[in-house]
């Protein structure tokens, strides 16, 4: 009796159903076909390594090393390359698989070979690094034995990083060079500092002995004559004489406390001061000082006044000593643009000077003065411009920022 | 019951005795399972002898092709009664015997 053909066709259904059930289920390891078995697994990794190296970002080859008859190796060629690394290196996939190492790149070829060889003699990977002079591209390359007598490498670009790290290298290489220099000015300044004090104190040193105590001598020789003298109207005139002597010693002295700190300074704002500076100054030297200011009141916190006098100061006597003139001019004033600030010129028509000396590094032999200058401007948050030509004199401008944007008060 | 056995299949078997053909693939780890598996229900069972022959389709692809498997592994029953088939790795100890006929 031959089968039913419904029960036939309904036990290759379940047969169909128990099937699917079990490749679902994950119950499967092979498939038997009609020209052999497949594994499944393997076909699904096989086919997730073939998405990943389609995919992946690093250049990724496979290749084999060619020996001579003594066993050394002497090239070896790319089995399989990846879209990747057609990228990352320009070289076609095809090219890549036709020649050999020596004839794709004849002057990595000798490093290359070596380091491959070693992996696959050794199963040990490696990695390294190498710059491409053609395509100007750094590279890190790791290397493998995926089975014996074959490499695998993996290249990926390190360009960006290279470039960064070498921009990194050489900006901090600038920075030591500018530390370096900047302490050994520091260094300059400071000594200079302590030398200048030493200097003060002999020059006033000397005004006391050369003024104030010859004049004082010189009244005590006159009363000593006319202690001595019997004639009641030379003795008188000896008298008026070491008066005389007296009031010289006297101006010799206010003039050198004057020297030592204007009490203007200190009794009134930044703006008196100045005027009286440039009135003392006119008397003391043969050099005129014409002093203007538009403003009423400077506003000036009481912090920055020292500095600010004692560096327009400082700017007045190298007119008298080194502009050779009879003439300048001293103008304060507020200024309200770009950003609000209180700036004080000194100009003068005088001998001036290159004012890129004072860009050149600093040595002993000169330009103190005015770095000194800059330095203490910058420490209450202001600047010193210099404005010179040799021969057409000079404009030292100070300026401290006011307002709102005075730094030691903060943000709001 | 009949040690099992991975050299070729035979298809007789001793009366009233189940004989079982489990097909595998190498050492898979579905097939590796199967194995266990059968052993361990023949072993568990009250009922009678077993003749038990592993195939490993790898060695004899034509035992495969012969008995129409597609999947491994596969068990196939061919005795007592009509041909019974199952395909996976036999961890549904219960459903396996319920479908084998097998007492436990």
């Amino acid at each position: 009796m031959s089968p039913d053909p419904t029960e036939e066709i309904q036990g290759r259904l379940r047969d169909a159903e128990a099937q699917i059930k079990a490749l679902r289920s994950g119950q499967v390891d092979a498939v038997v076909g009609a020209r052999g078995v497949s594994f499944l697994r393997e076909r699904e990794y096989e086919e997730k390594y073939r998405r990943l190296f389609e995919t992946m970002g690093e250049g990724f080859v496979v290749g084999r090393m060619i020996y001579d008859s003594r066993g050394r190796a002497i090239d070896c060629r790319f089995i399989e390359v990846n879209p990747a690394y057609e990228r990352l290196t320009g070289l076609r996939r095809d090219a890549a698989l036709q020649l050999t190492i020596r004839e794709l790149m004849p002057a990595w070829a000798p490093a290359w070979i070596e380091q491959h060889a070693n992996v696959v003699a050794t199963g040990e990977p490696t990695h390294w690094e190498r710059y491409n002079a053609d395509n100007g591209k750094h590279y890190r390359i790791i290397t493998f034995r995926p089975e014996p007598g074959r490499f695998a490498s993996i290249i990926t670009d390190i360009t960006a990083r290279k470039q960064a790290e070498m921009a990194l290298a050489e900006l901090n290489r600038a920075l030591e060079a500018r530390v370096e220099q900047r302490t050994a000015e520091l260094r300059i300044l400071a000594s200079r500092v302590t030398t200048a004090q030493e200097e003060e104190r002999h020059r006033i040193a000397k005004g006391l002995h050369d003024s104030v105590c010859q004049l004082l001598a010189a009244c005590h020789l006159k009363l000593a004559q006319a202690e001595a003298c019997d004639d009641e109207s030379a003795r008188k005139g000896l008298l008026r004489a070491a008066d005389g002597i007296l009031r010289d010693a006297n101006d010799e002295a206010r003039d050198l406390t004057f020297e030592l700190s204007s009490s203007a300074l200190f009794d009134s704002d930044l703006l008196d001061s100045s005027r009286e500076l440039c009135a003392y100054m006119t008397k003391r030297y043969d050099t005129t000082f014409e002093f203007t200011c538009p403003e009423r009141d400077l506003d000036l916190p009481e912090c920055m006044r020292p500095t600010l006098y004692h560096c327009l100061r400082e700017l007045m006597h190298n007119v008298v000593k080194h502009a050779g003139v009879n003439h300048a001019t001293v103008r304060v004033e507020k200024m309200e643009r770009p950003v609000a600030a209180i700036r004080i010129s000194v100009r003068d028509h005088g001998n001036g000077f290159d004012p890129e000396d004072l860009n050149r590094p600093l040595t002993w032999k000169g330009g103190l003065g005015l770095r000194h200058l800059r330095e203490r401007m910058r420490d209450i948050g202001g600047t010193l411009s210099i404005e010179s030509i040799p021969g057409d004199g000079t404009k030292a401008v100070l300026e401290v920022p006011a307002g709102r944007s005075r730094p030691w008060e903060g943000d709001p | 019951m009949t040690a099992p056995s991975d050299h070729g299949p035979s298809d007789r078997a001793p009366d009233g005795a189940y004989v079982f053909l489990l097909f595998v693939a190498g050492d898979g780890p579905n097939s590796h399972q199967a194995k266990r598996n059968l052993a361990a229900l023949c072993e568990g069972s009250s009922a009678g002898r077993y003749q038990v022959t592993i195939v490993d389709v790898l060695k004899d692809f034509d035992a495969a092709s012969k008995h129409g498997i597609l999947l491994t592994p596969t068990l196939l029953r061919v005795g007592p009664g009509p041909n019974v088939r199952i395909i996976g790795n036999l961890n549904d100890h219960e459903s396996v015997r319920a479908t084998l006929g097998m007492n436990a």
